[in-house]
C-alpha cells in the first residue's frame, strides 16, 4: 500500500459529479489521485440503475460490483435534483465545487439549467466538464449515445472483427474509457488555467471523437483522402494484411498463434532485420524453425512473398507449446510476444506481484477486504491510492453538507429530512 | 499564437520529449496542442519508425510527409541529436536542463544507459517532471520485456473480453493500446504533477507501465473475478445487462447498426420504430429477462427489419424513439457523410511537400482557449533554434557539431 503521509496530486479539488456511465471513469482518475469527489445519487434506485454482477445476492445500488470499481474514495450525497429542496441544496453544493463532471446531452443539459452559459452566469469559477456523443452542434446531438454507438459511430467497430462477421465491439466498455480520460485531462487542463486567472471554464469532449483517435493508425484519414483505401476487419491477421502498404519494413502477416493452451500475439513479420534473425533463433531453440533459417528470407520481400509458408511454420511451432513458455522464451531474446490473458491470469502474473500491481480495500460494511485493480501509473511523491471503498448510496450526505456548506448536523439533517419528505 | 482569448493552459511549460513510434507521441500531442513548447529529441541516424511507415504519397520517401506521424506530433518542434556520441547525451542534457518535463516510451533500461534516466535528470534540473512509459515499467522481474499495442491489447487482457465466445480472440484492428488508455493515461498523469510541481515546487517520476495502464481499462472484469471468483466471458456484442444489444446488418455491403436497449421505455421505443409487429408484442420479449433468455430469436428478428433498410435510415428512425443507435461507420463515412464529425474533429493542413494532409483535431474543447493544431515538424526543423535560442550556443559550436556528426 501507499503511504498515507504523501499529498496526493488533486488534494483539495472539489469535484461533484452527476454524471451516468460514461463519466464514471473520468470522476475515478481524480478520485484517485486525490480530489475530494461528491457523487450525487438520485432517491429513485429504479432511474439509477447499476449492472450486475451484485455481491451476496442482493441486487442493490449497494452491491453493484460495477460501482464499487468505479467509484472508489468518492463519497455519497442523496439528492433529487429534480425536487425543488433537492434542486436548492445541489445549487450551493454548485457553489462550492471546483469542478461539475455530468453527461447529459445538450438539450437536457439546458433543461436542467447544467449547460456551459446558465453555469458561467450563475458560477463564473467553476469548471464544468461534459462527456457528449456527438457534440452540441452536430446534427446527431441530441442522439442517445451509449458506449457500442460510439464504438460504432467513432469507426472503430468497422475494423475490429473477422471479414465474414458482424464487426466487434471491444470489450470492457472502451468508449467510456476513452471519453472519461480525455474529459479528465481536459479537466486538469481547466484547473492550471484557473490556477492562473481563476476563471472557470466548460470543457468539453464527444465520445465519437474519443473513439475516432483509436482508429488513427490502422485507418487514418490519409489512406482514404490520398489512396481510397478503407480498412475494414482482419480477423487473426495483423490490420495491415492483404492491404497496400509503402512501407518495405512492414510486411502483413498473422499476429494471433493458437497454443497447447492458449493464444500468443506475436508479429513474425513486423520484425525488423535483427528481429527476424532472432524470430528463427527463437523457433531454433527447439529444434522448429524448418527452412526458415534459409538465408532468402532475411529479404522482406521474401518474408512478404512466402507469408503463408512462414505463418504456417510459425503456427507448428506455437501449436505444440504453452502461452507462458512462448512468452518468456521470445521476451529473452527481445522479441514482441506475449500470450492473450484472461483476468485470472493477470492474478498470477509475476511482474504484476514484484510490482505489488493490485491493492486491497477494505469493506467494513461487509467485513471483508476484496483485491482491486491497482494504479495505472506510478507518481513517485503523489502516489495514487484507494483510500476508502465506493461509498453506499447516501453515505455521506450529512457530512458533505457540513464541510462543503458549513451547516451544523442539526442543520443539515433538518435539510435531509425536508429533501426526503 | 497569442491571438487567442486566454492564454493556453501550458504556455511557458518545455517538454523535452524522447517518445518514438505512437503512444509516446500522442502522450505529449495534447501537451503541445494547448501552448506547451514540446520538443521532438530524434536522430536521422536512427529515424522513428513512424516517419518511415504509412500512409504516405506514393513512391514518396521523404520523413516527414507520414500520415500517422503528421497525426501524433501536431505542435511540435523537432530537433536532430545523435545519442550515438558522447558529445549528442550532453546536448540532450542541456535541453533537459532548461525543460520541466521529459518524456520516453523506451523500454525500461534505454535512458539509464544513455545517461538520461531519472537519476541523472534530477541532478541537472531537481524540479524535473519525468515520465517513463516502458511496457512492463522500470522495475520488476519482467521489466526488460518489450511489446507494442498488438501485445498489450493480449496481455493486458482486453482481447480477453473481445468478440463471441465460440471463436478464436480477435486481432489488432486497431492497435487500441497504443492510441487509448496509455497515452492518455500518461497525459493526465503528467498534468497532475505539473500540479503538484506548481503547489510545491517538487517534480517526480512518473513510471506507466503500458501493461498495467491497459489493464485499468478492464472496467470491473477484475472486481468480478476477486469478489465472486467469475472469470468473464468473451460477450460478443451483448451486454449482460441490456438487450437487445448488438450491431445489426442493414441493406447494402457491410453496413450496419448498432443498436442498445437499456430500458423498457427503449424497448418501446424500438417496438414502435419498427411499426409494432406482432412478434415485438409476445410475452417472453417484455421484460429484459426475458429477452436475454430469447436472445438469439430477438436478434433474428430484429435483424429481419434492419437488414431492409439502409443503415443512416435505421438509426435515425431509431433515435427519433428514443432508442440508442448509431451506424458503424468507416473511415470513408468518417470522412465524407458525417458533417458533425467532419466539423468538430477533422482538421486539413496544407503540408509544404506535399499539400493536403488530413488529420485529427484536438479531442477536448476549452470554453476561451483555442487550442494550436499545427503541422508536425520536419526532421530537424528547430534544431538551430534549439541550440542558439533556446541554449545560447554560438553559430561557430553550432556549425561544428554539425560537421562532427552530433546533429543527425
Amino acid at each position: 500500500m501507499t503511504n498515507i503521509e504523501n499529498p496526493q496530486a488533486l488534494e483539495g479539488v472539489r469535484v461533484l459529479d452527476i454524471s451516468g456511465p460514461a463519466g464514471f471513469y473520468c470522476t475515478k482518475l481524480m478520485a484517485d489521485m486525490g480530489a475530494d469527489v461528491v457523487r450525487v445519487d438520485p432517491p429513485d434506485a429504479a432511474v439509477d440503475r447499476y449492472p450486475g454482477p451484485f455481491y451476496g445476492g442482493e441486487s442493490d445500488r449497494d452491491h453493484s460490483i460495477y460501482r464499487w470499481h468505479y467509484h472508489t474514495n468518492k463519497r455519497s450525497v442523496l439528492l433529487d435534483i429534480n425536487s425543488l429542496s433537492g434542486r436548492e441544496i445541489f445549487d450551493s453544493l454548485l457553489g462550492a465545487a471546483d469542478v461539475l463532471v455530468e453527461t447529459f446531452r445538450p438539450s437536457e443539459a439546458i433543461v436542467l439549467g447544467l449547460d456551459g452559459s446558465s453555469l458561467r452566469e450563475g458560477y463564473p469559477s467553476l469548471i464544468h466538464t461534459t462527456i457528449t456523443g456527438f457534440g452540441d452542434d452536430s446534427p446527431y446531438s441530441d442522439y442517445k449515445a451509449t458506449d457500442i454507438v460510439a464504438q460504432a459511430m467513432g469507426g472503430l467497430m468497422a475494423i475490429t472483427g473477422f471479414p465474414e462477421e458482424a464487426p466487434d465491439q471491444l470489450g470492457g466498455e472502451q468508449a467510456y474509457h476513452m471519453a472519461s480520460l480525455h474529459a479528465a485531462v481536459g479537466t486538469l487542463l481547466a484547473l492550471l488555467s484557473r490556477d492562473m486567472d481563476s476563471m472557470g471554464r466548460d470543457v468539453q469532449v464527444s465520445m465519437q471523437d474519443c473513439v475516432s483517435m483509436a482508429t488513427l493508425q490502422t485507418a487514418n484519414f490519409n489512406y482514404y483522402t490520398w489512396d481510397g483505401i478503407i480498412r475494414s476487419r482482419t480477423g487473426l491477421n495483423h490490420a495491415f494484411s492483404g492491404q497496400k502498404q509503402v512501407s518495405e519494413r512492414l510486411s502483413y502477416s498473422r499476429t494471433l498463434y493458437k497454443c497447447k493452451d492458449g493464444w500468443i500475439a506475436y508479429a513474425a513479420h513486423l520484425a525488423p532485420p535483427n528481429a527476424w534473425r532472432n524470430t528463427v533463433a527463437w523457433m531454433a531453440g527447439y529444434g522448429a524453425e524448418q527452412e526458415l533459417g534459409e538465408q532468402r528470407f532475411e529479404d522482406p520481400d521474401v518474408r512478404v512473398s512466402e507469408q503463408e509458408r512462414i505463418n504456417q511454420v510459425m503456427a507448428d511451432f506455437a501449436a505444440q507449446r504453452s502461452a507462458q513458455e512462448l512468452y518468456h522464451s521470445a521476451q529473452k531474446l527481445r522479441l514482441l510476444c506475449t500470450p492473450v490473458q484472461s483476468v485470472a491470469d493477470l492474478l498470477k502474473d509475476e511482474q504484476l506481484d514484484d510490482r505489488d500491481w493490485f491493492v486491497e480495500v477494505e469493506h467494513p460494511e461487509i467485513g471483508e477486504t476484496f483485491t482491486y485493480p491497482g494504479a495505472p501509473y506510478k507518481l513517485s511523491e503523489t502516489p495514487w491510492q484507494i483510500r476508502t471503498r465506493a461509498p453506499m448510496v447516501g453515505e455521506h450526505t450529512c457530512e458533505v453538507l457540513g464541510e462543503w456548506l458549513g451547516l451544523s448536523s442539526d442543520e443539515a439533517e433538518k435539510l435531509v429530512a425536508l429533501e426526503s419528505s | 499564437m497569442n491571438d487567442s482569448s486566454t492564454r493556453l493552459p501550458l504556455a511557458g511549460i518545455r517538454v523535452a520529449d524522447f517518445g518514438w513510434m505512437i503512444a509516446g507521441p500522442l502522450a505529449t500531442r495534447p501537451l503541445a496542442n494547448f501552448g506547451a513548447e514540446v520538443i521532438r529529441i530524434e536522430s536521422s541516424a536512427r529515424i522513428d519508425e513512424i516517419r518511415a511507415l504509412g500512409p504516405r504519397p506514393e513512391g514518396n520517401t521523404s520523413p516527414n510527409v507520414a500520415g500517422v506521424f503528421n497525426d501524433c506530433n501536431t505542435s511540435k518542434l523537432s530537433m536532430t541529436v545523435n545519442l550515438g556520441t558522447p558529445e549528442g547525451i550532453e546536448l540532450a542534457k542541456e535541453v533537459v536542463s532548461v525543460s520541466d518535463v521529459v518524456t520516453n516510451n523506451f523500454r525500461g533500461d534505454r535512458m539509464g544507459r544513455w545517461g538520461l534516466a531519472y537519476e541523472d535528470l534530477v541532478k541537472l534540473k531537481p524540479d524535473i517532471i519525468m515520465l517513463g512509459m516502458a511496457m512492463m515499467g522500470t522495475t520488476g522481474v519482467h521489466q526488460h520485456y518489450g511489446g507494442n499495442g498488438i501485445n498489450i491489447i493480449a496481455g493486458a487482457g482486453i482481447s480477453g473480453i473481445t468478440g463471441s465466445p465460440d471463436r478464436p480472440p480477435v486481432g489488432t484492428g486497431s492497435l487500441y493500446p497504443d492510441f487509448s488508455g496509455n497515452p492518455n493515461h500518461a497525459t493526465l498523469a503528467v498534468l497532475a504533477a505539473l500540479r503538484h510541481r506548481n503547489r510545491t515546487g517538487k517534480g517526480q517520476f512518473i513510471d506507466l507501465a503500458q501493461y498495467e495502464s491497459t489493464i485499468s481499462l478492464l472496467g470491473s472484469s477484475v472486481l468480478q473475478y476477486t469478489t465472486l471468483g467469475s472469470v468473464p466471458v468473451r460477450p460478443g456484442n451483448r451486454s449482460r445487462w441490456a438487450a437487445p444489444h448488438g450491431v445489426y446488418r442493414c441493406a447494402g455491403d457491410d453496413r450496419w447498426c448498432a443498436i442498445a436497449v437499456e430500458t423498457e421505455t427503449e424497448w418501446d421505443g424500438l417496438r414502435r420504430a419498427m411499426g409494432d409487429p406482432a412478434w415485438a408484442m409476445e410475452d417472453r420479449f417484455q421484460s429484459v429477462a426475458g429477452r436475454k433468455k430469447h436472445e438469439d430469436d430477438l436478434d433474428e428478428l430484429i435483424e429481419e427489419w434492419t437488414s431492409g433498410r439502409k443503415d443512416h435510415e435505421v438509426m435515425r428512425c431509431l433515435q427519433n424513439e428514443g432508442v440508442p443507435a448509431g451506424m458503424v461507420q468507416n473511415s470513408k463515412d468518417l470522412v465524407e457523410n458525417d458533417p458533425g464529425f467532419r466539423k468538430r474533429h477533422i482538421r486539413v493542413l496544407e503540408h509544404p511537400e506535399i499539400g493536403e494532409m488530413t488529420i485529427h483535431g484536438e479531442t477536448i474543447s476549452i470554453s476561451g482557449v483555442e487550442p494550436i493544431v499545427e503541422l508536425a515538424p520536419h526532421m530537424g526543423e528547430h534544431t538551430e533554434y534549439v541550440l542558439k535560442d533556446l541554449l545560447g550556443m554560438p553559430e561557430t559550436e553550432v556549425d561544428q557539431l554539425y560537421v562532427d556528426g552530433v546533429l543527425n
